[in-house]
């Protein structure tokens, strides 16, 4: 047996990540939500106990366990559908000894590992039947999801399973079809609904619907960004969230705290240490010596590319669609153990990559 | 394969963070000075364009509680350093010594509407015209104070419909931090009782924006954009406001309640709370002695009886052991129980209301006499068990769902129950309570509704329903609230129809003979034990008898015997409402 050590690589770049979404989220509650850094600061040392943990342990093992994995979650999601609806009509929370925890978020890794040892073990996608059986394992929690209601987080559960149609069919054609054939039953579905439902939908959808709210968001977004300029206004200078401007400046629109303090040198700056932290889980995807590797990998790679496309994308009003975190800087628990996780099954594929499985 | 899918996969990723660079360097770099000017004057502003609440109908199309003008005065906080004012609190003490109102009101006010420095925010509302007159000297000198119309609720008929519609109030700020993610700001109006909240998201509506630029001054330059607000459903429910007004004069000065229902379908026809109190007072703003007045009075006004008080059902409860006993075979209707006015169990002993007894009573008379020996006798062969669990099939200690707030649950004892909570045992004195409906036995007055309606139709329980549809502005109809079926009897039918036999003879022949009229009603009589006072008189039952089209409870706090006091309001309903229907089907 023999092991290679950490990416140190990969290791260091998740490090510099977190501390400049640390540094920037202290400087987005400065004054009033301070509370959020000092959680989050929990979290990320949490997160990394987490990581380092999973990295030495053989992700085959992880792989073979995944039916469990999977079946784990999606129990503690339907768990959260027969709670009481919580605050603001959502129940996404489940309360473990006074931490409140999101189920959805961890349906992310347990559904990429039980696609990685689906594929794996099946070889390739040849005919619908195959198609059907895989699109299952994500329509369920994402239905259950969706009803929460998380349309966001149901959406990337649906990504996933895109995904790995895309990496693993022998005709690209399934692919194609079955992305058509699910984007043409969105109508069908709309007919289902309720007026009062499609209006929920389309502010959810369209912010512009909902001006106040979303639509307000938007426009101070930009405003921060545009006002950031090319080399900003400095740290802890961004008068835009400062003044309260910006709503949701610690969670959806943080990137625009960045933009603001660091102008456009610190968020190309930004893009570039999310792109090699993206073409270094490419290169350990390609390392791996095994099916089981290479699709963990893949898949890690384009949730996180997934989380920062999108949020940069709704910051810049280029996407109408709500926000999801953006990884090392929105605040959130959940969402940052999943990610930690994640990366932590990034490494154990790094550290293991010359161990087949026996 | 695979890796190549992947290596695709990488270029699409490049391409689309090249997209979010391209867009970056657009807004950072090359627009750089246009929002660098934006965010240093904040020109454009978002102004928000209220939806108006939708009206709430009765059956018939009269108007319950609309909305009336109003005026208020906002500002937007970041004008005022351009204005002269060097702080907030300078302006704010100007205001309040210029409107005289307290100068603590208006912080308090000011503090709980702030949104953000670049939204306005309401700081006087509620302003008549003639105020808005006084002002307006004042006012053409401040540029940057706006007058607003809003617009409040309005409750024509005062008290009557109290505890059906609820009110609307300034939303606090417990339920900003709940719902502000629906729309809400500080200051808004929102459905704290009643349908005015169990509908609140159908009737609020959703609300408009014009974007505009603003000058130095924070005056109106040019509109960018608009989009009109989309004004809330009306309800339109199934109360009969007519129906509604009798029932609420017959209980008169007692305390009490009174449900009126359509037993084919779960229709709620009128539901009145008494005391009662005046929504109007907690829309148009109240003092705290007002509100102390209202939460600490001993009547509780505030409470809605109908759905929230839970009392022993007392002798009603009777109906629920006579349909056990005949569904178990324990009595045929044609047994006969000796009442000779006491019965003995162990060494204690119990009485009939009936001083000397009833003489020989079969099932029938036993309903109709309220013959306490009888039931005690059934009772005790039936069990504690038994009784408990046709206590639950009878749909009591279950919530009915009906469409208003804080419905309560009632509570049906068990031997189990009793030996955890209390740590005793179950005594055979305990069943012989529970026979009469004592004991620890708490039921809600709408809970019987739906009992003595699912006896009436056979054995359907039907979601009790106040509200019966929602139309637009245009009276088209959203939605049409259907009868909805939540428990099922599923007893025989020859069981439920012994019992009716001895409800009609309760009216006919029995306690409840003051009903007796053209309309062929059927009925129960009772009275629960209350150990603070007198007794609490119950009524609750259906009419005509062969075809029945309405049913009714009424309750009526320290009345004494349910014959006495609940008969004759039940009776000016029932008169009024047959005068107003007829026998023939349907409803106006």
């Amino acid at each position: 047996m023999r092991l290679r050590g950490l990416d140190q690589f990969l290791v260091g770049l998740v490090l510099l990540l977190l501390l400049l979404g640390m540094l920037n989220l202290y400087s987005a509650t400065q004054g009033e939500k301070e509370v959020y850094f000092y959680r989050q600061l929990i979290w990320n040392v949490m997160g990394l106990i987490f990581c380092f943990s999973l990295s030495f342990y053989d992700y085959h093992r992880l792989v073979k366990g995944s039916k469990f994995i999977y079946a784990f979650v999606l129990l503690l999601l339907l768990f959260t559908l027969v709670l009481e609806r919580g605050a603001g009509g959502a129940k996404r929370w489940i309360t473990l000894f006074g931490i409140s925890f999101q189920p959805s978020e961890f349906m992310k890794p347990a559904l990429i590992l039980l696609y990685s040892r689906l594929l794996s073990v099946k070889g390739s996608i040849d005919g619908w039947k195959d198609v059907l059986e895989l699109s299952l394992y994500s329509l369920i929690p994402a239905l259950v999801i969706a009803k929460q209601p998380d349309l966001g987080t149901s959406a990337v559960i649906l990504f996933i399973f895109f995904l790995y149609l895309f990496l693993s069919v022998s005709h690209l054609r399934h692919f194609f079809l079955s992305l058509l054939a699910s984007l043409g039953s969105i109508p069908i579905f709309w007919e289902f609904l309720k007026d009062y439902q499609k209006r929920r939908l389309l502010v959810f959808l369209d912010p512009e619907y909902d001006p106040l709210g979303a639509g307000y968001n938007l426009l101070q977004a930009k405003i921060s960004l545009g006002a950031g300029g090319i080399f900003g206004a400095g740290f802890l200078r961004g008068l835009q969230h400062r003044l309260r401007f910006l709503p949701e400046h610690h969670t959806d629109f943080v990137f625009c705290v960045w933009g603001e303090e660091f102008g456009f040198l610190g968020t190309s700056l930004l893009l570039l240490l999310y792109s090699l932290l993206l073409w270094r889980m490419y290169h350990i995807a390609l390392l791996s010596k095994d099916k089981e590797g290479f699709y963990l990998v893949s898949g890690v790679l384009s949730i996180f590319f997934l989380h920062i496309f999108v949020n940069v994308a709704m910051t810049l009003g280029l996407i109408p669609v709500k926000g999801l975190p953006l990884p090392f800087f929105s605040y959130g628990g959940s969402v940052s153990l999943s990610f930690m996780a994640s990366l932590g099954m990034v490494l154990s594929v790094y550290r293991h990559r010359f161990l087949r499985e026996s | 394969m695979r890796v190549n899918r992947l290596s695709m996969l990488m270029i699409a990723y490049a391409l689309l963070f090249v997209i979010l660079l391209g867009r970056l360097w657009y807004i950072q770099v090359f627009m750089e000075e246009r929002y660098k000017v934006a965010a240093q004057e904040n020109r454009i502003r978002i102004h928000r364009v209220k939806a108006a609440r939708g009206f709430i109908y009765d059956r018939g199309g009269s108007p319950l509680a609309i909305n009336l003008p109003t005026f208020g005065l906002s500002f937007v906080p970041a004008s005022l350093l351009r204005n002269g004012y060097p702080s907030v609190e300078d302006f704010l003490r100007e205001l309040s010594m210029e409107v005289s109102i307290p100068y603590d009101e208006v912080c308090r006010n000011y503090k709980r509407r702030f949104y953000s420095n670049y939204w306005p925010v309401m700081i006087l509302d509620n302003l008549t015209l003639v105020q808005v007159v006084d002002l307006r000297n004042w006012l053409s000198s401040k540029p940057f104070l706006s007058l607003e119309v809003d617009s409040r609720r309005f409750y024509p008929w005062g008290d009557l419909f109290a505890h059906i519609l609820g009110y609307t109030a300034e939303i606090s700020e417990r339920e900003l931090k709940l719902y502000g993610n629906r729309g809400y700001r500080g200051g808004d109006q929102i459905g704290k009782l009643g349908v005015e909240r169990v509908y609140e998201d159908y009737l609020k509506g959703l609300d408009g924006y014009r974007e505009i630029e603003v000058d130095a001054l924070g005056r109106e330059v040019s509109v960018l954009k608009e989009s009109p607000p989309v004004n809330g459903f009306s309800l339109v429910l199934n109360i009969d406001r007519h129906l509604q007004k009798v029932a609420y004069d017959a209980l008169g000065e007692n305390r009490g309640c009174v449900v009126v229902m359509d037993p084919k379908d779960g229709s709620v026809l009128a539901l009145v709370s008494k005391p009662s109190f005046d929504p109007n007072t907690f829309v148009w703003g109240i003092d705290s002695w007002e509100w102390r007045d209202l939460v600490g009075n001993p009547d509780r006004p505030m409470f809605n009886r109908a759905v929230q008080a839970e009392l022993p059902p007392g002798s009603l409860f009777k109906v629920v052991v006579a349909l056990g006993a005949l569904s178990e075979g324990v009595v045929s209707p044609s047994r006969r129980v000796l009442c000779t006015g006491s019965l003995t169990v162990g060494n204690r002993e119990f009485k009939c209301w009936r001083e000397g007894g009833h003489g020989v009573v079969d099932l029938y008379q036993a309903i109709a006499q309220s013959c306490n020996i009888y039931f005690y006798t059934v009772g005790r062969e039936l069990g504690v068990g038994k009784i408990s669990s046709y206590a639950k099939r009878c749909g009591l200690g279950i919530k009915t769902g009906v469409d208003l707030d804080s419905e309560a649950e009632g509570f049906i004892p068990t031997a189990e129950w009793k030996k955890k909570k209390i740590g005793e045992p179950w005594y055979p004195g305990d069943t012989i309570n529970f026979s009469i409906g004592q004991s620890y036995l708490l039921v809600t007055p709408i809970q019987l509704a739906s009992l003595v309606s699912a006896i009436a139709n056979g054995g359907t329980f039907y979601r009790p329903k106040v509200a019966q549809l929602l139309q637009d502005e245009d009276g088209n109809i959203i939605e049409r609230f259907n009868p909805e079926v939540y428990w099922e009897l599923s007893l025989p039918k020859s069981v439920i129809d012994e019992v009716r036999k001895g409800m009609r003879l309760a009216v006919s022949d029995g306690t409840a003979r003051a009903l007796s009229g053209e309309f062929k009603a059927a009925g129960k009589t009772g009275s629960a034990q209350n150990p603070r006072g007198k007794e609490h008189a119950w009524f609750m039952g259906f009419a005509p008898y062969d075809d029945p089209k309405v049913t009714i409870v009424v309750l009526v706090e320290e009345g004494g015997m349910g014959g006495g006091v609940a008969v004759p309001i039940a009776k000016k309903i029932l008169d009024f409402f047959f005068r107003r229907y007829g026998y023939g089907s349907g409803k106006a």
